[in-house]
This record gives structure tokens, sequence and C-alpha cells, in this order.
């Protein structure tokens, strides 16, 4: 401290703000009976894609809608919208280009939704594997998305979208043989990260892992349903 | 460049600071923030220092001084349960080898309190 001067303390976080929108969200996904999925990569993981393949193996059981971030176009949203499920656009330009998606600007975007009529609902990220680790938006799970085209040492490189993710998905698989890539290197890599993070392999292309990535968005769908119905149980 | 969103955040949450209860009865003039970031955040503390200087710029908080405090890592092994500091998320417990650690400090985004003049 300087000659002169007193600190006033204070103490809360930061980011307060934003995760005051958070909790709003989650009581409005958890009234609603919604499961949330947030959606984290870099650009060109294949987080579209691997939605293109997903939404219709879960239709009509499951009735899922997508919020898509990007910081311009709305070429993602276009090719979802084929799937005959509700999708909204959000482009991040008007947020001066921003480089993740905010509580606040999720809550505006869920305006566009009847969210009774949905089980789930996925949030596409601006692709960007720095930034929106950092945002809470109130979903129930973070599911971080890795390509083998991208090598095997992001997990190291980018750490904390595997720290606080809740599965990792490892997309384009059925290219490793054209590549020179070490898959038992990435998944070692992934564990040192976090070694309690689930991991699924796909390739969207040959279908390989699709089972396994269902499974586990039922799984959640199921254990968000629990959470909704006995309310004031923790958050995990 | 998320660092400008989280110096906004923190703007707005002096500014409520100032004008609420703690600061009844404070006349002297705001000097500095002093703010905690933990190292396993994905905040890069010289650009967080540059969006507050800009954000305050030809404001009445011009020149105010933001002071980043930064939090080691700490994590504590699951396996042995020591408690140590590590440089990167790379975790291997260097007593047992596991890296099921569980994060204990790093992860601190925190206004911590403001600095007046007396």
């Amino acid at each position: 401290m300087t000659d002169g001067t007193r600190r006033i303390p204070v103490v809360t976080r930061i980011l307060h703000a934003n995760d005051r929108v958070a909790e709003e969200n989650r009581r409005r996904f958890a009234q609603a009976g919604v499961c949330v999925v947030n959606l984290v990569s870099s650009p060109g993981a294949g987080k579209t894609t691997l939605l293109e393949h997903t939404l219709p193996a879960l239709a009509p059981e499951v009735r899922a809608g997508v919020v898509v971030g990007d910081i311009a176009t709305t070429r993602d949203a276009e090719r979802l919208a084929v799937h005959d499920v509700p999708v909204v656009q959000i482009t991040t330009e008007s947020f001066g280009g921003s480089c993740h998606l905010e509580a606040s600007t999720l809550r505006q975007a869920l305006d566009a939704f009847d969210l009774d009529a949905l089980d789930l609902l996925f949030v596409e990220n601006v692709g960007n594997l720095v930034c929106p680790a950092e945002f809470d938006l109130g979903e129930h799970a973070k599911v971080a998305l890795l390509s083998v085209t991208e090598g095997e040492d992001k997990p190291l490189k980018y750490p904390l979208a595997f720290q606080v993710a809740d599965l990792a998905v490892v997309t384009k698989v059925d290219l490793i043989p054209h590549l020179r890539y070490d898959l038992e290197q990435m998944r070692e890599f992934m564990e040192r990260v976090n070694p309690r993070l689930p991991r699924v392999e796909v390739s969207t292309y040959t279908g390989e892992g699709m089972e396994a990535w269902l499974a586990w968005l039922k799984g959640r769908l199921a254990r968000a349903r629990e959470q909704a119905s006995s309310p004031g149980s923790p958050r995990s | 460049m998320h660092e400008a969103s989280i110096a906004q955040s923190l703007l707005d949450q002096v500014e409520a600071v100032m004008a609420g209860p703690a600061f009844e009865g404070v006349t002297g003039r705001l000097v500095r923030v002093h703010v905690r970031v933990g190292r396993m955040t994905a905040v890069v503390p010289d650009v967080l220092r540059f969006m507050w200087a800009a954000m305050v710029d030809a404001t009445p908080l011009e020149g105010v001084a933001l002071e980043i405090e930064e939090v080691p890592i700490r994590a504590r092994c699951r396996g042995c349960d020591t408690v140590r500091e590590y440089v990167d998320i790379g975790f291997v417990c260097s007593t047992c080898g596991s890296s099921d650690v569980e994060v204990t400090s790093g992860r601190e985004l925190h206004l911590v309190s403001l600095e007046v003049e007396s």
C-alpha cells in the first residue's frame, strides 16, 4: 500500500455479472426441463458436422435445438436448419467480434425458442479453444472437441479447455491412416491434463464412435432430468 | 480478446462498489484497483492491464492503476495427498507420479480491494 492511501476490501468474482446471468439461465433450463450442452473447440474441429450427424440420430425421441455462435455469417445455422430443428444463430460481430459467448448473449438467443418443447439444447460456441472456458453460460455440460488434424499436443497447449470440460470428443479419426498422428500420445497428453475426463473418439464419415457419443448425451440428458425433478440438488 | 469484456465487467463492478455502501463517507480519490488473477485462467495480465487503461481513458477513472496479483497453480494429489505448486497444467505429482490431482488455487479472477487516498 502506498503512503496516504487505504484499501477498501471488496472480494467478488470479476465475472460476477456473467455468473449471475448464468445462474438465471440455469434456473430457466431447470424449469423448462431442458438439458444444455456447450460445444467448445478450435475453428474447424467439426462442431457443426458432428451436430449434422447427431440431430437426425436423436430425432424424434429427443427434441433438440441449437444455438450457434460465430463472429460472422449464418452459414452454420443454414447447414443445421435443414434437419428440421429450431436453430438460432448468434453472430458476435455486433458484440465487437467477440471470441466467445457470454451468459447474456445466450439469454437473448433463448427468447427465440420454446424451451418447454425441447429436451436438449446444444450451444455451438465460437470456434476458440481459449476464451469460452472462462465464461459460465448456465449449461449442464461442456464438451471439448479436438480433431486429429490439429495434432496430438493440443491438450497440453490449451489445457484449460480440457480441464473444465465434462467430455472430450476426438473427431475425424477416419483420417488417422493418412496422417502422421500418434493417437496414443494424444490420449496420454489428454490424461495428463485431466485424467478424469471421459473421452469418445468419433468419425462422422464412418460412424465410428457415434454410438458412444449418443449414449453419453442420453446419459447426461437423464441426469439433467433427475436434477430438474429434485430441485436444490447440487450442480455437477 | 476476452480480456476486453473482463475489463468491462471489472469496471462495472468498481463503479457499482463506488456507488454503494462500502464507499459511504469516502472522499479520497480512487488511485488503484487490486485484483487477483490465477495462472490457470484464460487471462493474460498485461492484456488485462492494457484493456483496463483503454477502458478508463477519458473517464473520471482515468489514471486509476490496476494492480494484478498473480495466483500460482496449486493442486492436491488424490493419490498421496501431497499439495504442491505447478508451473503448467501438465500435472504429474513429483511424489507418487500420479496425474490425478485436484486444483486448489489458480482459477481465481477476483476483485479484491479499492485503494483510495485517505
